[in-house]
């Protein structure tokens, strides 16, 4: 298995066209949060990266179990958003901390780390998780769809994403991957569901600016998987 | 990343006698399901554990089937399987409205009935209905099977009778006689632990279980009995404050938890008697 070249960090292609002034310096102001984070991350980021691949060509559903012990790395494959996935982790690692922190999917959220605010909600197997409390070597060989999953092919919103938009659905936004998982799987089971339904799919997220009433009317807009 | 998390063991069983052979030789294993609570307790530091046998695969523990007397649920029956289930639709109806206001469907899909009685929370939302239900507990262990009567399941906060090496495989719930009725008050309506749980039995006589109000579950023997002798809801709501103790913590306080158990058999009472008009 080949690994593949590590990829420069937004930090590293960016350039900066800030400027120096007294209150700061033009190469400071050029940092992202997530490059500096990972730049500074060091060797271990590194390794991380180079650890991690991702490849199309392996069928996971047929993989034998791997041998679960700790507290060191062990290898971890899945299928993540239609893709064979193999990494590592160790089990004291989630869900989350693997989308996060080894894959480098940012999409799914952390918010109380807890199972309490539903920010960190992912499909396994198409059924809604808290993936902060889902540990990371309990999803061997499982089917995982996260928020990146949800684009359509031609890169283009799902319908349920577009309906956050045009509903004006989220102010900070940090809750809306976990209540586009919990919606997506709705609509998995319920293809028309009422607002009763939709309320009380989404009744583990919480959104801190209160938008939950553009949040269920959004959700509601795309009843039959129509194109609002 | 997380610190707290160091150092895990996590054995993985595929069979029930695999997980059990483990246990017998690691009793300090604690087994894993579908981790809403042990994960909830790692990564906050509350769980000193470092040692873990994740049993969430063994399907022999999963499923829901009844006989002329009995319920049986299989401890790593999720309470999503439990709100699905026809039977317990058909004689558990409180079991489901209980089901689904348990965090919100991402645990409901995860978390079992087996590690509600495991973990022993007092505020544990399933075990006031196990308690009005005298529900049996099977454990297992390689040493062979035992039936605990719920009732008796618990030694104190969070501590139980099981033995080490054994393991909660299945609960049988002798189908219950008379109407059933379930709430619960928490900061919301779903999602949110308890602040008071309640369940209750009215048939030939009154089975009550409160739930936040005391370091177990609690079966409200007085109150039953003031109830089931024809008493008034008055003597009965006296009598509640002789059953139960609640305490002040983090989530509510003795005295608001008091004022909202007298209210909640209050509300059962109306809510299971007949019509009269």
């Amino acid at each position: 298995m080949k690994k593949p070249p590590k990829k420069p960090t937004e930090a590293e292609t960016e350039q900066p066209n800030s400027i120096s002034d007294p209150k700061s310096t033009s190469p400071y102001r050029g940092w992202t949060r997530r490059g500096f984070l990972q730049t500074t991350a060091g060797l271990s980021a590194l390794a991380v990266t180079a650890r991690t691949s991702v490849h199309a060509d392996q069928d996971v559903s047929k993989g034998s179990l791997p041998t679960r012990s700790g507290p060191a790395e062990t290898p971890l494959a899945f299928e993540l958003n239609g893709v064979a996935v193999s990494t590592q982790a160790e089990p004291r690692e989630t869900l989350a901390d693997v989308l996060l922190y080894r894959l480098n999917l940012t999409g799914t959220k952390i918010g109380c780390d807890r199972g309490a605010c539903g920010a960190c909600t992912v499909l396994v197997d198409g059924a809604t998780r808290v993936s902060c409390l889902t540990p990371a070597l309990d999803i061997a060989n499982r089917r995982v769809t996260t928020v990146e999953g949800l684009t359509l092919k031609d890169g283009s919103l799902s319908p349920l994403q577009q309906a956050f938009v045009n509903h004006d659905a989220l102010q900070c936004g940090y809750c809306t991957p976990g209540f586009l998982m919990s919606a997506t799987a709705l609509y998995t089971k319920t293809p028309a569901p009422t607002k009763e339904q939709v309320v009380e799919a989404v009744s583990g997220n919480l959104c801190r600016c209160a938008a939950h009433s553009h949040i269920i009317d959004a959700i509601l807009s795309v009843k039959n998987g129509e194109r609002p | 990343m997380k610190t707290a998390l160091g150092n895990l063991d996590f054995a993985d069983a595929t069979t029930l006698s695999e997980a059990l052979t483990l246990l017998a030789s690691e009793p300090d294993r604690v087994p894993l399901a579908g981790c809403t609570d042990v994960y909830v307790g790692l990564n906050f530091g509350h769980i000193e554990k470092k040692r873990f046998v994740n049993i969430w695969s063994l399907s022999e523990l999963r499923g829901i089937s009844e006989n002329a007397d009995f319920l049986r649920i299989g401890a790593l029956t999720t309470y999503t399987e439990m709100i699905e289930s026809p039977i317990i639709a058909k004689f558990l109806p409180m079991m489901r409205d209980c089901a689904r206001l348990i965090g919100g469907c991402q645990v409901q899909n995860r978390g079992t009935v087996g590690g509600n009685i495991a973990n022993g929370s007092p505020a544990g939302d399933t075990l006031p209905i196990l308690a009005v239900a005298e529900a049996m507990i099977i454990a297992q262990s390689l040493s062979g099977t035992r039936k605990i009567p719920f009732l008796s399941f618990y030694a104190g906060y969070r501590k139980t009778v099981l033995l080490p090496g054994e393991l909660i495989v299945a609960i049988e719930i002798p189908k219950p006689p008379g109407a059933q009725w379930f709430r619960k008050v928490g900061t919301r309506a779903a999602n949110a632990i308890s602040k008071v749980v309640i369940a209750g039995l009215r048939g030939e006589t009154v089975r009550l279980a409160f739930g936040s109000v005391g370091p177990t579950v609690i079966r409200a023997r007085r109150t039953e009995a003031v109830l089931s002798s024809g008493g008034t809801i008055a003597q009965a709501r006296d009598a509640l404050a002789h059953d139960i103790h609640p305490i002040d913590d983090l989530r509510s306080t003795s005295r608001y938890r008091m004022q909202v158990a007298e209210n909640l058999l209050s509300a059962f009472w109306d809510s299971t008697t007949p019509n009269q008009s």
